[in-house]
């Protein structure tokens, strides 16, 4: 399992494969099912906007994407804080893995 | 607009609207097994004269899920009496045993059944409100007996079963906004 402090801030995160995320916009969440590690999850509004930032993208860019989100609802401490627990949370579920410039895991 | 701006406008509409920004949760989904039973075949149904009465209801403000999911267990286990209210061979309006039009086989069947509490909503994309529908299906002498559980206050009802019952029923009153509109299911009768 990564942990944020091992994460540099070209790394790129992307959804990890086989995993399906499924957004149900009028109740403010999404659904995920990841087939490595059979399971069905419910991810949050905030959640969701972090793993929907995971698109390829470096954490530099992730974090930029996120504060741009979340500007005015909280300031960048606690956006920051809120991304790197909710990556790590990301991670740790197997729903976004980092990927390598090639697009596979290192 | 891609998906992906289309989720960002509608995640920052939604964090928007919450005020401020929430901590990110990922949980398993816990799916329940719905307490509630299932309506038989129509063949079946048009057959046993099993009706299916529905009740479209708007819950009151103060009412919460957990409320309703309260309620339900209390009102299903006042109706799954075995003595009271057992599981018998379904017949037809004549007393003879029917065939289920699946399998064949007699179904066995309460004669009141309680269906289920669903969320009432125009389309799937709908939000979801507080207007509910409930269900409960009938056959046989069960339909005289859900119509007096549905209808009559508990203090005026004679049978024990249906009184308890009933009182579930005040107690669901007590959640509505107003009187529920009444909808019968009845196969039995031609189109």
């Amino acid at each position: 399992m990564s942990c944020l402090t091992d994460l540099d801030s070209a790394d790129r995160f992307a959804l990890a494969p086989g995993v399906v995320l499924r957004a149900v916009p009028e109740w403010g969440l999404a659904y995920a099912y990841t087939p490595s590690r059979p399971a069905f999850l419910e991810l949050n509004a905030t959640s969701w906007a972090i793993a929907a930032l995971c698109d390829g993208a470096t954490l530099e860019a992730i974090e930029q994407g996120f504060a741009d989100l979340v500007r005015g609802l909280a300031g960048p401490n606690r956006a920051r804080d809120v991304l790197a627990r909710g990556l790590f949370d990301l991670l740790a579920w197997g729903i976004v893995h980092r990927i390598d410039d090639q697009g596979a895991t290192p | 607009m891609t998906d992906l701006s289309r989720h960002r406008l509608y995640l920052r509409a939604w964090l928007d609207a919450e005020g401020t920004l929430p901590d990110a949760v990922v949980a398993p989904v816990r799916l329940a097994v719905r307490t509630a039973g299932s309506i038989p075949p129509k063949a079946d149904m048009a057959r046993a004269g099993y009706i299916v009465v529905v009740w479209t209801w708007r819950a009151r403000a103060e009412v919460a899920k957990a409320d309703i999911e309260a309620w339900e267990e209390a009102h299903l286990a006042a109706i799954r009496d075995d003595t009271a209210n057992p599981e018998l061979p379904m017949t037809d309006q004549a007393g003879t045993p029917i065939a289920s039009a699946e399998g064949g086989a007699v179904p066995m069947r309460r004669q009141v059944n309680y269906h289920g509490t669903v969320l009432a909503r125009p389309s799937v994309f709908a939000p979801p409100g507080r207007t509910l529908q409930s269900l409960w299906g009938a056959w046989g002498e069960g339909r005289r007996r859900l119509e007096r559980i549905l209808t009559v206050k508990p203090e005026f009802l004679a049978d024990e079963w249906e009184r308890a019952v009933a009182a579930t029923i005040h107690a669901m009153r007590l959640m509505m906004e107003g009187e529920p509109q009444v909808t019968i299911i009845d196969p039995s009768l031609p189109l």
